[in-house]
């Protein structure tokens, strides 16, 4: 038997009392008139009160009732279990400091007892994990989330939530999550001594030499908490799509005097179209140790894209169509992106909420997926096909008998084409720097024009390369070239990313698409385009806001009963059997009166 | 007319001497006990008139020679005992006050004063009214008529019992008040009983009175509980008490109760005296019907 509130047990010293009081009360007997007292000389008087059977059992039957009535008060159970308890430990990355994350396990396992459920809270809920580092950010939402599905359909009253948590202001989530009715949340502070952190808050492309192939990129950064007495410089990378990267570190900068600052430094970068700049800050006297934390900025997304590309693996080690694809497509201000995209080996089996669908190598496909094609871009869906190197041979006949290919396609020998014009309002005009002849690509198929074609691009030998159809509300656009290099190196060339949003922008009908400021959660950053080059920024380091929130002030904004977690451990699982003691003290109480009143004198 | 006292009446009934009266002709007529109290009087041999035979009635005062002129039964009425005295001789000490059963000796006592009274004047006799206790308290000369009866249940209504018991003094004192041979009805609870108290009465039957004493006590007076620890106090004896348990005691204490009412039922067949002994739980009806069957029997032995 297990109690919902033990302390109440405390009333079974109440028995003294009916003990007491049956020692100590002399039984002083009914008072009664008589007309004389003669007759009642020298007759037997009442013994001693214990030695008197009846009253043995009145003294039974009132500590009985006591005792009932202090099993009452502690909620007895039968059957029952303890409380669940789930034990939730905040391994977000500020509380690698310190060694806030070993002492919150440490205390998480003072929390533990059968019945009790240990997980860990990042980014995801996960089992607890002994070995884990902290990482990322804990999303108290996810946490709410994960406890709804968990007690839908049960009583979450029996049971505790116990979260070991540094209380870091960046980790309080932007709305208040909802927790599941009754359940008891019970926040445990792990509080940090005063701690500095100094992190990049913005990287900036100041400069890029094309010919040279030399950067200029600034980095601005700022300091958290009390001024340390470090020694620290920013080290500067750059990383272009094919792995290659080069670094750079700043002077060396006196931390101690300085709360924030900024620092330049170049960087060769080479040719590549795509190359990512990141800054961070570095242990002067250990330069290839880092010690920022980057957190997370809000999406967005534009467009919504599946490129679907079967039988190849999905890895930047090798990149193939799809991850070129996708690499253009994708312009990351921290986390804002153009497009959204997604990678898959298959068409997904319900395309709702995507705007534009890429097949990048198909294979063949089947009846279903050619009608859900044809279905998709009827209502305004955009299908962006690439005729590339592995593409299947039958694939413009099935996409042809749905009405999906803007061109007639014919199988031929590989051959090098050259774009002579194109629509400049589509892929680009020359102010922007756009030039046709950057446009060489191999392709293995002849096209030819149907009534139906928009032609985008032209080679010179007057075949489309790049044609579009309209189909219902939505659009087809065909690239009659592969999109990664294999048969060409048009992906290294400074205009391949460009033309890729572009032609993707036009297939999602997203023409009004315009990169430029960002609108984020957090921080700020900008998407530049230099010469139709894209830039990766550092984001602002949410993990370096090193303000702490109290267990009132955490509370209040995850939404939380403050009362609540000082009030005494919820109730267990288990039946309840106070109605039966109650009924029992009520018996009791019955049988003593009834004793009682029987008692009373009674007539010969 | 004075207040009637609560103790004699129950407090759920109307407040007047008429409720007294209401019990007592309901006793009277014989609805409690199912017979009629009247040949407690009316005995004697006097004629007074002819009343038509009623089952029950002795068939010795059937008037035979009427029936065999008449073929009907026809009862001869005395008148001997016409303005018959008839004396209640009231206890009104503190003695009478206690209760454990369904009422008080006062008012057990108090309602068969009462019932006499009234059966007296629907008799035609002069009933009379005494209340002692060491000493007299009050005393209404008999006389007869529905307005005495009245003013002497109004009587005993107020009366609050109170004083010590002194039985023999208050007998001798009432002695020179019975002034018409009769029927003296002593009705206590003979707490005080004495051999001094026999000669008292025997005085009385000298007088040529016919005298009965009704014992009245309580239940717990009679006989102590099976079980249960009591204080037991009186008022008579101020300041003192005595704890008992029932169960223990009960032997020792029947034993003693039933000597002292033996010897006083003993002193009153002595003196020739009707000795009726009853609880306040026995219902008063029963007891008149003893009594009534005790005169009649006596009648019937002098022949």
């Amino acid at each position: 038997m297990n109690f919902i509130s033990p302390p109440m047990l405390a009333a079974l010293a109440g028995l003294a009392v009916p003990i007491a009081l049956h020692l100590l009360r002399r039984d002083s007997g009914i008072r009664t008139e008589v007309g004389t007292l003669r007759f009642l000389e020298n007759l037997p008087t009442p013994r001693r009160k214990w030695s008197v059977p009846q009253d043995w059992l009145l003294l039974l039957l009132r500590c009985v009732a006591a005792a009932l009535l202090a099993f009452l008060f502690a909620r007895p159970l039968l059957d029952g279990k303890r409380p669940e308890r789930l034990v939730v430990i905040d391994r977000s990355a500020s509380t690698s400091g310190d060694d806030v994350l070993t002492a919150a396990r440490r205390a998480a396992a003072g929390n533990g007892s059968e019945n009790t459920t240990l997980l860990d809270l990042g980014s995801e809920l996960l089992p607890a994990d002994p070995d884990a580092t902290s990482a990322g950010r804990a999303d108290f939402s996810r946490l709410a989330e994960w406890a709804r599905g968990h007690f839908e359909g049960r009583d979450a009253r029996n049971a505790e939530l116990f979260v070991h948590s540094d209380l870091q202001w960046s980790n309080l989530p932007v709305t208040k999550p909802r927790w599941p009715e009754g359940l008891k949340v019970t926040l445990i502070p792990h509080v940090h001594p005063v701690t500095t952190n100094i992190a990049v808050t913005r990287v900036r492309l100041l400069d890029w030499n094309s010919k040279t192939g030399i950067a200029r990129v600034e980095a601005n950064w700022k300091t958290f908490g009390p001024l340390p007495d470090r020694k620290i410089s920013l080290a500067f990378q750059a990383s272009d799509l094919l792995g290659t990267t080069t670094t750079a570190h700043s002077p060396v900068l006196v931390s101690a005097q300085l709360a924030a600052g900024t620092a330049i430094a170049e960087l060769e970068c080479g040719k590549t179209p795509m190359v990512a700049f990141e800054a961070r800050i570095t242990d002067a006297a250990d330069p290839w140790s880092f010690d920022d934390a980057r957190g997370n900025i809000g999406r967005l997304y534009r467009a919504r894209v599946a490129i679907i590309e079967s039988g190849v693996p999905v890895s930047g080690a090798d990149p193939c169509a799809s991850y070129f694809l996708s690499k253009s497509l994708v312009a990351e201000v921290g986390d804002e992106k153009a497009f959204s995209v997604e990678r898959l080996n298959t068409l997904p089996l319900k395309l709702d909420g995507f705007q534009l669908v890429a097949l990048c190598n198909p294979r063949e496909l089947t009846a279903e997926q050619l009608t859900q094609l044809r279905g998709f871009t009827e209502k305004g869906g955009g299908l962006l096909l690439f005729a590339g190197q592995t593409t299947a041979t039958s694939l413009p006949t099935q996409l042809a008998s749905v009405g999906l290919l803007p061109v007639n396609l014919t199988t031929s020998p590989a051959a090098l084409r050259m774009a002579a014009r194109w629509d400049p309002a589509v892929l680009g005009s020359a102010v922007e720097g756009a030039d046709p002849a950057d446009l060489v690509v191999f392709s293995r198929f002849t096209a030819e024009k149907t009534a139906d074609t928009i032609v985008l691009a032209e080679s010179t030998d007057g075949a489309p390369l790049i044609a579009a159809k309209a189909v219902g509300t939505g659009r087809v656009v065909l690239a009659n070239f592969a999109p990664e290099r294999n048969l060409a190196d048009f992906p290294l060339n400074p205009f391949y990313v460009p033309i890729m949003r572009r032609l993707a922008s036009h297939a999602a009908g997203e023409s009004e698409l315009s990169l430029g400021e960002g609108e984020l959660e957090n921080g700020s950053g900008r998407v530049a385009q230099t010469k139709g080059r894209l830039l990766y920024l550092n984001p602002p380091s949410a993990e370096s806001d090193t303000r702490f929130a109290s267990v009132e002030e955490f509370s209040e904004k995850l939404g939380l009963d403050l009362a609540a977690q000082k009030t005494p451990a919820v109730g267990a699982a288990g039946t309840e059997i106070w109605p039966w003691l109650a009924l029992g003290l009520l018996a009791a109480l019955l049988i003593e009166s009834l004793i009682i009143v029987l008692r009373k004198p009674r007539l010969a | 007319m004075s207040s009637p006292s609560p103790e004699i009446v129950d407090p759920a009934d109307l407040l007047a001497a008429e409720d007294l009266e209401l019990v007592a002709a309901h006793l009277v007529d014989g609805r409690a006990s199912g017979r009629n109290l009247s040949p407690l009087t009316g005995e004697g041999s006097e004629f007074h008139s002819h009343r038509e035979y009623e089952p029950g009635d002795d068939l010795r005062r059937v008037n035979w020679r009427l029936w065999a002129r008449t073929d009907r039964l026809y009862i001869r009425e005395a008148r001997a005992e016409t303005n018959l005295g008839v004396y209640v001789l009231l206890d009104a000490s503190t003695s009478m006050r206690p209760g454990n059963g369904t009422m008080t000796k006062w008012r057990y006592a108090a309602r068969a004063g009462a019932a006499i009274a009234l059966q007296a004047a629907r008799a035609l006799d002069a009933p009379s009214l005494t209340l002692f206790s060491d000493q007299i308290r009050s005393h209404l000369p008999p006389r007869g008529g529905r307005r005495h009866v009245h003013d002497l249940i109004s009587e005993i209504c107020a009366y609050h019992p109170e004083g010590r018991t002194d039985l023999g003094l208050a007998l001798r004192e009432a002695a020179p008040l019975l002034t018409r041979r009769g029927i003296v009805a002593v009705i206590s609870d003979f707490m005080d009983w004495s051999p001094q108290v026999v000669p008292a009465l025997a005085e009385l039957r000298h007088q040529g009175h016919e005298v009965c004493l009704i014992q009245i006590l309580d239940p717990l007076e009679q006989c102590l509980p099976e079980s249960g620890a009591f204080v037991f106090h009186a008022g008579e004896e101020p300041g003192q008490e005595r704890r008992v348990d029932g169960a223990r005691a009960r032997a020792a204490h029947t034993a003693a109760v039933n000597a002292w009412l033996g010897e006083i039922g003993s002193a009153a067949a002595a003196e020739g005296l009707t000795w009726l002994q009853a609880t306040t739980e026995r219902p008063l009806g029963e007891l008149f019907a003893e009594w009534m069957d005790i005169r009649k029997s006596r009648r019937g032995i002098r022949g």
